[in-house]
């Protein structure tokens, strides 16, 4: 698509992003690509690292600015998710530092155009306040860890290159806030608690 | 898997998801996005390719060919009397079209244009170069005012975007007085300028945050009628101008 000659900026949100293959002679992906290929996660992870809702979509944008912005540096030794990672785990902690209140009532629900049913709705929705509950009740060590082994499945090594720590320290705090989170699922399906 | 596992698997599965963005968290993100100049830039090259191109003496030797022959054709060229032909060189040419981005950190900067000739060859545009021979003078001249009115436009386009982009930040500060007041000045400064969807849509919603629902909508309408698939019509359509 374009305009009077320039390229939208639409142009490489709506095209299908070129597959680089390892070794080819190719560019980086461009900021429209790397949005559309990654926003999900940015903003799903930012999120539960506690960006409070107010901050969420600056925080995202600043995500990808830098990411886009210091692309040329990324050398592959890690994939391009793990390292987008690193960046949104950054950014989101500068973001926390400067405001320490994220609370779950920051969960605001917006309506969607493909929205489930009632009961599913309802379903997700306190599946999504359990979670930033037990988040919020956690240390900052051990959100770090849920967040990116268990909410986002990235492996072992993984999170400790991100969070810069021993592989060691990540299964250590993967234990602990396991166990903490095992306590409170307990705890939840005694009906203790209410999500 | 006990009941404890089957609950676990469950309330992740439904956090991840609700944990995720909303359309309209999609949309809001990514109107700020295509406000930036980063958007527009063209994707970088692969440092670790470059690099590797040059660590391979295959490559040295090659890359060493190559200067050497565009040096020796330029001083070749020089002496002859045809200094500003060295902008139109074939090989540089063919390198600036081979590299699929930002041409312009690649080609050579074109040497000296006549001012006059560019003047001219700005108002008539590409049709002029169709009778001219390769590496001729004027060639040259056209090739750099091509390159000048795109660092033009190029200038004129960063304006527009950082006007733009300080209307938007006087909307997400509820300024909405400030932000209509920069779109106006952009009517005036830029009337046919290439970001006029992002300029609507920030008028619209100005106007809606200003309550001034009557022409809210008449411009929805009218934005809605020419852009129906813009990336801000579902933004226009959810705001007052939506007809709700």
């Amino acid at each position: 698509m374009t305009r009077r000659g320039v390229a939208s900026p639409l142009a490489g949100f709506l095209s299908e992003p070129s597959a680089a293959q390892p070794g080819e002679l190719s560019a980086l992906p461009d900021l429209a690509t790397l949005f559309r290929g990654h926003f999900d996660f940015v903003w799903r992870v930012a999120r539960s690292l506690g960006v409070p809702s107010a901050a969420l979509d600056d925080t995202v944008q600043d995500v990808f600015l830098t990411v886009h912005r210091r692309l040329h540096e990324f050398e592959g030794r890690s994939s391009l998710q793990t390292w987008i990672y690193a960046i949104t785990y950054r950014t989101a902690l500068n973001y926390r530092r400067r405001d320490q209140r994220q609370r779950c009532e920051e969960l605001v629900v917006e309506p969607e155009a493909d929205l489930p049913g009632p009961g599913e709705r309802l379903e997700r929705a306190r599946a999504g306040r359990f979670v930033m509950q037990f988040l919020d009740g956690v240390s900052a060590d051990k959100r770090d860890v849920f967040v990116l082994s268990v909410l986002e499945e990235l492996t072992a090594p993984e999170v400790a290159e991100i969070l810069g720590v021993k592989l060691n320290t990540v299964y250590s705090r993967l234990r602990l806030v396991r166990a903490d989170f095992k306590l409170a699922l307990e705890a939840l399906a005694a009906g203790e608690a209410r999500p | 898997m006990t009941n404890l596992e089957e609950l676990e698997r469950s309330i992740l599965a439904g956090a991840r998801q609700e944990l995720g963005p909303s359309a309209t968290d999609r949309m809001r993100v990514q109107s700020g996005l295509v406000l930036t100049e980063a958007w527009w830039k063209p994707a970088p090259l692969r440092r670790s390719l470059l690099r590797g191109v040059a660590r391979s003496w295959r490559g040295g030797v090659a890359v060493g060919i190559v200067l050497g022959a565009l040096l020796g054709y330029g001083v070749g060229q020089q002496f002859s009397g045809m200094r500003s032909a060295v902008a139109t060189l074939p090989a540089s040419e063919s390198v600036a079209v081979a590299m699929p981005v930002a041409p312009a950190e690649v080609a050579p900067e074109p040497v000296a244009a006549a001012p006059e000739l560019d003047g001219a060859l700005a108002t008539t545009g590409a049709a002029t170069s169709a009778g001219l021979p390769a590496g001729s003078p004027a060639r040259a001249s056209e090739a750099g005012s091509r390159r000048a009115v795109s660092r033009d436009k190029g200038s004129t386009l960063a304006q527009e975007l950082s006007l733009l982009q300080r209307a938007r930040r006087a909307l997400n500060r509820d300024d909405a007085r400030l932000a209509l007041g920069i779109v106006k000045s952009l009517d005036e400064r830029f009337p046919n300028g290439i970001l006029m969807e992002e300029r609507s849509a920030t008028r619209i919603l100005s106007l809606c945050q200003l309550e001034r629902r009557e022409e809210a909508r008449d411009q929805g309408r009218r934005f809605l009628a020419a852009h129906p698939r813009s990336v801000y019509a579902e933004r226009v359509r959810d705001s007052c101008a939506g007809g709700q």
